[in-house]
C-alpha cells in the first residue's frame, strides 16, 4: 500500500503540544514498522521553519525523497474569517495534489486544525473521503460546547472540522474512550472507528537525578523538599482550582514538607485567580507553585522527582502525561472520568474529581501509606511498558490494511485535476476578492504539479540530470565527460549557457542557466519538464550564487528529487561561504568528496552523513606517437595542467634554471594550456619573457594549445620525471596529476593537501619555493638512476582509478 | 480588573475583525506586544517571520507565471480574456 501521511500537526502550533508529540511519535514508529508499505510523508509550505528539522528526524527512518512538500497561498487561518474564501481555495490545492500522488490510504495527523494558524485541513473534496483516514484525538469542545464554543467563529469552525472528520472513511482513536465517544456523538460506524491508543517515548523512565542536577532544578522552581506534581496546560477542564483546594485540605504537617508543583506553560493572569484561590484556602506563598513552561530534560528530572503525580483532569482524549509518569516509575493518582482509568488501570488509583475531598484523600493514602504508594509505583511501571508506539503503530497498519481490504479503489481514471480546476473557477466567482489571487492560486498548482508522484521509477533506469559545465574547457567538465562516458547518452546534462562550447554538444545537453545566476527558477523548470527523479551537481565557488543554489536544492528536496553533489572545492572565499549550503547538504543523499580535508570542511559546518568518497579517475586513452623535438640525452623535467596562477609553473622555470646554473643537462616541457581567461594569456606571456631573460630558450619547449589527451600524454611520455608544482590552493583535488600518472612516468608534487589521494603514487618534494622544487629534482634525478621504487604502486593506483571503472561505479550510485 | 478583561475578552470574541485589527496594533507597538506576552501569554502576538518559504515563493503577479501557470490561470478566470 501507498500510505501518505499529512503531517501538519507536526508543522502548526499543535506542534508544541499534546497532539505534535502524539503524531510525531506514531509516524516514526509507522516509519519503523511499514514493511512492504510505501510511506510519503506530506508537508506544508505555510510552515517554513519547521520544515527542514523535520527532514532531518525522519529522514533517518524513511527515503528522504518520500518526504514532499506542497503549496498553497495563504494566509487561511480561519480565526480572521477573511481569510475563508483563500482557505477553500487551498483546500482543492491540497487535495488535487493528494489525489495525484495515488496513495491507496491517505492518513491526517489533526483535522481539527487551521483556526489560529494557516493549517490547510480537508477531507473528500477530490481525494475520496473513503479511503482518507484521520485521528480521533477527543470531542471535548463539542461536548462542552458552553465553555468552548461561544465564540461563533470558533463554533462555526469547529463544525464544519467535525463535518470533514466525518466524511473520514477511517478514525485512528487514541484511546478507547475517544473511540466511544466519536461514535456516540458524530453517529460514526463503529466499524470505522479503531482504538490504537498512545505510547510512551522510552525517554520517559526511572532515572537517578544527581545532586548536582537536582539542586540547581529545586532552585530554580523554588522546590524545597518533597513535592507534588501535576503537568499540563491551563485549559479550565484541567481542574487546577479543586486541585489546590484538594491540597489545601492535606494535614499541614504533610503539606510542611510536600508542596504542589504545577507545571506547564501559563502566565500571570493566569496564576493570579488560582493564587487568590490559594490565599482562600489557607495556604500559605510557597506551598503552590507554577513552574512556567518546562523542557523535557527538566520535565523527565520533575517526574523522577516527585513523591505523587496527581492528575484531576475533568475530562481527557487520553492524558499522556499519567503514562509518562507512570513510565518513570512514580506514584500515579488520577481522575476515574474520561479515558484516564483505562491509562491508569486500576480503582484504587481513581478519585472523583470534582469533589476535593476525593482527591485530598487518595493524595494523603499515597504520601502515608508507603506499601501503597509503592503498589502504585510499581504496577504503572509495568503498565506503561505495555503502552509502546510500534503497538499503536502496528495497530494503525493493520486498520490500514483491514480498511483498504473492504473500500473500493480509487478510479484508475484521475479527473481531479479538472475537477479542481471546475471547483477552483466557481469558487473565483462566488468570491470576488479571490480573483486578484488567480496567479498565486494557479502558481501553487504549477508547483505542486512539480512533485513527483513516483519518486522511484519501476522499472530502473532512474531519469538523472547532470548539473555540470560541459563541453568547456575546464577540470570539471573534463571529469564529468570522462564519467559520464560509460552512459554518456542516458543522462540528461543541463548545462551553463556558452556561446560557443569547445565541442558540439551532444543532442542530451541542454544548455538553460548562466553562471553565478541569482535565480535558478528556469533551472527548477528543466529538470521538472524533463521528468528528471535524480540529479548529480558538480559544484564548486564560481559556478553558483550560493542562496540561489541553496532554494534551488530546497525545491528539488521539497518535490522529492534524489540529490548527489560532488564537492570540488570547500575552501570558503570571502564572499562565499559553504556554511551557506550546509542545511540542504545534510539532506542530499550523498555528498562526494575527493579528500580528507573536504570531510573536515563538511563537519565543521554539522554536515557529516552520506558523505561519500569519491575520487577523480584516469583516462583511459592511449598516447599519440609525437616528438616534442627535445635533443637526446637531456633529463626532461615535464609538468602539465591550465596555466593560471596557483599551478606554480614560475616558480619551476626558477627552479629549472637553478639547475641548470648548477651544471644539470635538463630540459623543462611545460604541456601548459592556456586557459580561456585573460590572466592566463597575461601569466604565458610573462613566463616566455622569464625564459628569455634567463637564457632559456633552447631548454624550455612550451606548449599552450589546449591538447586532447592522447596529444597530453604522447608529450608526457617523453619526460624523466613530471613536477607538479602546485602552491596553495583550494581545490580538493588534482585532476592533472592522474594524467601524469597516467603517462606511466614517475610523478613529483608538493607537499600539499590537494595531492593527500595520489600519496602512494607520488614522490613528495620538500617545498613549494623554486629552492625547494630545485633540490627536489636534484635528489629525485638522483634516485631515479636505479629505477623508479614507485613505478608499481603507481600502475596499481592508475588501474584501480580509471576512469571507466569509476563510471560505471557512479552509474549504479545513482541507480541504487 | 478581571472583569474588564473578561468583558473585553467576550466582546472581541463576538467581533473577530475587531480582534484581528487590536492584534495588529499591538503587534506594532512592542511594549504593548512585550505587556500582553508577559501577561496573558499570547503566542499568536508574535510577529510573523517574514515569507520565505521553503520552495521558491509563489508568483505575485500574472506576468511572473511561466506558460503552464498562465494556462491554468487562464482557466480558473471567471470572465476569459479571449481577446486579451
Amino acid at each position: 500500500m501507498r500510505i501518505v501521511i499529512d503531517l501538519q500537526a507536526c508543522q502548526s502550533a499543535s506542534r508544541l503540544g499534546g497532539i505534535g508529540r502524539y503524531t510525531q511519535n506514531l509516524v516514526e514508529a509507522l516509519a519503523r514498522n511499514r514493511g512492504e508499505h510505501e510511506l510519503r510523508i506530506l508537508l506544508s509550505d505555510q510552515f517554513p521553519d519547521t520544515i527542514q528539522p523535520l527532514y532531518e528526524r525522519l529522514s533517518g527512518l524513511l527515503p528522504r525523497h518520500h518526504i514532499q512538500v506542497f503549496q498553497a497561498p495563504g494566509p487561511v487561518s480561519e480565526g480572521n474569517p477573511s481569510n475563508a474564501p483563500r482557505a477553500r481555495a487551498a483546500e482543492l490545492i491540497r487535495e488535487r495534489l493528494i489525489r495525484g500522488l495515488r496513495p491507496d490510504i491517505l492518513q491526517i495527523g489533526s483535522v481539527v486544525e487551521g483556526l489560529g494558524d494557516d493549517v490547510i485541513s480537508s477531507i473528500d473534496r477530490l481525494m475520496p473521503g473513503r479511503r482518507t483516514s484521520a485521528t480521533l484525538y477527543d470531542l471535548i469542545p463539542l461536548v462542552e460546547s458552553d465553555t468552548y464554543l461561544d465564540n461563533p467563529v470558533v463554533a462555526a469552525h469547529y463544525h464544519r472540522k467535525l463535518e470533514e472528520l466525518r466524511r473520514a472513511g477511517l478514525l485512528l482513536a487514541i484511546s478507547e474512550y475517544s473511540r466511544r465517544e466519536g461514535i456516540q456523538h458524530l453517529g460514526l460506524d463503529p466499524e470505522r472507528v479503531v482504538n490504537i491508543a498512545a505510547g510512551v517515548d522510552p525517554r520517559f523512565r526511572p532515572r537517578p537525578v544527581p545532586g548536582e542536577r537536582a539542586g540547581p532544578l529545586r532552585a530554580r522552581y523554588g522546590i524545597r523538599g518533597d513535592f507534588i506534581l501535576y503537568t499540563g496546560s491551563f485549559d479550565r477542564r484541567k481542574n487546577h482550582p479543586r486541585l489546590i483546594q484538594a491540597y489545601a485540605r492535606l494535614p499541614r504537617a504533610l503539606r510542611a514538607r510536600c508542596q504542589l508543583v504545577i507545571a506547564g506553560n501559563g502566565c500571570d493572569a493566569i496564576y493570579a485567580p488560582l493564587h487568590r484561590i490559594a490565599r482562600q484556602a489557607g495556604l500559605a506563598a510557597g506551598e503552590v507553585l507554577f513552574t512556567g513552561r518546562v523542557d523535557d530534560e527538566d520535565l523527565l528530572d520533575l517526574y523522577n522527582l516527585c513523591r505523587l503525580f496527581v492528575f484531576p483532569s475533568l475530562r481527557e482524549g487520553y492524558g499522556l502525561p499519567v503514562l509518562e509518569a507512570m513510565a518513570c516509575g512514580v506514584p500515579c493518582i488520577a481522575s476515574g472520568t474520561t479515558s484516564l482509568p483505562e491509562v491508569v488501570g486500576r480503582e484504587d488509583a481513581l478519585f472523583d474529581p470534582h469533589d476535593p475531598d476525593s482527591i485530598a484523600a487518595r493524595m494523603r493514602q499515597v504520601l502515608e501509606d508507603d506499601a501503597f504508594a509503592r503498589s502504585l509505583a510499581e504496577q504503572g511501571r509495568r503498565r506503561a511498558a505495555r503502552f509502546t508506539w510500534d503497538a499503536s503503530a502496528r495497530a494503525a497498519l493493520d486498520a490500514f490494511e483491514a480498511h483498504h481490504a473492504r473500500t473500493a479503489p480509487l478510479d484508475g481514471d484521475d479527473d481531479s485535476h479538472r475537477g479542481a480546476l471546475l471547483a477552483l473557477s466557481h469558487l473565483v466567482r462566488r468570491h470576488p476578492p479571490l480573483e486578484g489571487e488567480i496567479p498565486r492560486i494557479a502558481g501553487a498548482l504549477e508547483a505542486n504539479e512539480r512533485i513527483l508522484a513516483d519518486p522511484d521509477p519501476d522499472p530502473r533506469p532512474r531519469r538523472i540530470g547532470w548539473i555540470t559545465p560541459w563541453n568547456t574547457r575546464c577540470g570539471i567538465a573534463m571529469y564529468a565527460r570522462h564519467l559520464a562516458a560509460p552512459h554518456l547518452h542516458d543522462y540528461t546534462v543541463l548545462a551553463p549557457l556558452e556561446e560557443r562550447p569547445d565541442l558540439p554538444d551532444e543532442p542530451n545537453v541542454l544548455r538553460c542557466w548562466h553562471p553565478g545566476d541569482p535565480d535558478l527558477r528556469g533551472l527548477t523548470q528543466r529538470v521538472h519538464d524533463q521528468g528528471l527523479d535524480t540529479l548529480l551537481i558538480q559544484f564548486n565557488y564560481g559556478l553558483f550564487d550560493f542562496p540561489a543554489l541553496a532554494a534551488f536544492l530546497r525545491e528539488m528536496i521539497a518535490t522529492g528529487r534524489r540529490l548527489f553533489i560532488t564537492l570540488h572545492a570547500t575552501r570558503d572565499t570571502p564572499t562565499r561561504r559553504l556554511e551557506t549550503l550546509a542545511a540542504p547538504l545534510r539532506l542530499c543523499d550523498a555528498v562526494f568528496v575527493h579528500s580528507p580535508r573536504d570531510r573536515d570542511a563538511l563537519a565543521r559546518i554539522g554536515v557529516t552523513a552520506h558523505v561519500e568518497d569519491f575520487p577523480h579517475g584516469v583516462p583511459d586513452t592511449a598516447p599519440a606517437a609525437l616528438d616534442p623535438g627535445i635533443p637526446p640525452g637531456r633529463f626532461v623535467v615535464a609538468c602539465y595542467g591550465f596555466f593560471l596562477p596557483h599551478k606554480g609553473f614560475p616558480e619551476l622555470i626558477e627552479a629549472c634554471h637553478r639547475r641548470l646554473q648548477a651544471g644539470d643537462d635538463l630540459h623543462l616541457l611545460m604541456v601548459t594550456a592556456r586557459y580561456p581567461v585573460d590572466l592566463s594569456a597575461e601569466l604565458i606571456h610573462k613566463a616566455r619573457r622569464r625564459i628569455r631573460e634567463l637564457g632559456m630558450e633552447d631548454r624550455v619547449t612550451l606548449v599552450d594549445d589546449f591538447l586532447e589527451d592522447s596529444h597530453s600524454l604522447g608529450h608526457l611520455r617523453h619526460a624523466h620525471l613530471i613536477v607538479f608544482p602546485y602552491q596553495e590552493t583550494g581545490e580538493s583535488s588534482s585532476a592533472a596529476v592522474r594524467m601524469g600518472l597516467a603517462a606511466d612516468r614517475p610523478v613529483a608534487v608538493t607537499p600539499l593537501a590537494i595531492f593527500d589521494d595520489v600519496r602512494d603514487a607520488t614522490h613528495r618534494l620538500p617545498g613549494t619555493g623554486p629552492d625547494d622544487l630545485a633540490r627536489g629534482i636534484a635528489h629525485l634525478r638522483r634516485e631515479l638512476q636505479g629505477g623508479d621504487p614507485l613505478r608499481e604502486p603507481a600502475r596499481a593506483w592508475v588501474q584501480a582509478h580509471r576512469y571507466p571503472a569509476l563510471g560505471g561505479r557512479l552509474w549504479r550510485r545513482l541507480n541504487a | 480588573m478581571f472583569s474588564m478583561e473578561l468583558k473585553l475578552r467576550a466582546f472581541l470574541r463576538r467581533h473577530p475583525r475587531m480582534a484581528a485589527r487590536i492584534m495588529g496594533l499591538i503587534r506594532r507597538s512592542p511594549r504593548l506586544s512585550r505587556f500582553c506576552v508577559r501577561r496573558y501569554g499570547l503566542r499568536l502576538l508574535q510577529p510573523p517571520p517574514a515569507v520565505t518559504g521553503y520552495r521558491h515563493p509563489l508568483p505575485e503577479s500574472r506576468d511572473a507565471l511561466t506558460p503552464r501557470a498562465r494556462e491554468l490561470a487562464r482557466q480558473l478566470e471567471p470572465h476569459p480574456r479571449e481577446n486579451a
